[in-house]
């Protein structure tokens, strides 16, 4: 039974969903992310934000600049896969080693992060395409 | 001639990388195999299963570097030296 160890800090539990609905016009892919990690780091003049149980990264000029980038690169790679694979089955992949290591440091900060996107894929206009038979001389 | 290999590479603390410009990143990128298409201020790298979108600012930093050479397997000396990388395109 694991024990408890006085100051030890609870981490919440990270949490992905996706719901798909088909709809006329095309699928709908609702997005959720709760509880992600980020770290952030100062890197040299720039700011580094680095998710921990997705991998993902940003680099930024500014605190709020390195957070706008995260969140709008992070919302379109989800849109990305659910393009090409349908799913974010493989954005659910942690970051290595080395940077959980660095979340002990004193220099990087971690914020917790959380989205819900929603992305609509359209059906390609079948209905626009015009099919013609070749027919025998 | 500057005494730099290269003018992408910024002066820093000995031993410490420097940033490069964000087009020298994306063609050893390119040059290892990484799809990279421009969408608006947005860039889509892809290789195997990797894919994701980047909002890069005009220089990428040693953190940046150090994770896409470890995201798409690239030596992390070829963003300091794109010759390098240039050289093993097939």
């Amino acid at each position: 039974m694991p024990q408890k160890t006085k100051g030890a800090t609870k981490l919440p539990t990270v949490t992905a969903v996706h719901g798909v609905k088909q709809a006329k016009g095309g699928t709908a892919h609702v997005v959720g992310i709760g509880n992600l990690r980020v770290m952030i780091t100062r890197d040299d003049g720039s700011w580094f934000a680095h998710a921990l149980e997705i991998d993902y990264a940003a680099q930024g000029s500014s605190w709020a600049d390195v957070k706008r980038r995260f969140e709008n690169g992070l919302r379109a790679t989800i849109d990305e896969h659910l393009k090409i694979y349908g799913s974010i089955e493989k954005l659910l992949w942690p970051a290595p080693p080395e940077v959980w290591a660095e979340l002990f440091k004193a220099e990087s900060t971690v914020k917790l992060y959380a989205q819900v996107s929603v992305h609509v894929h359209k059906a390609l206009p079948f209905d626009q395409i015009e099919y013609y038979e070749r027919r025998a001389a | 001639m500057s005494d730099e290999p290269h003018d992408n590479v910024l002066p820093l603390a000995a031993g410490e990388p420097g940033s490069v410009k964000k087009d020298v990143a994306l063609e050893v990128l390119v040059a290892h195999g990484v799809s990279v298409v421009h969408k608006g201020n947005k860039v889509i790298l892809s290789k195997g299963n990797v894919i994701e979108v980047q909002l890069f600012p005009a220089r990428l930093h040693r953190r940046m570097l150090h994770r896409l050479a470890r995201r798409f397997d690239i030596p992390i000396y070829h963003f300091y030296h794109p010759e390098a990388a240039k050289k093993q395109q097939p």
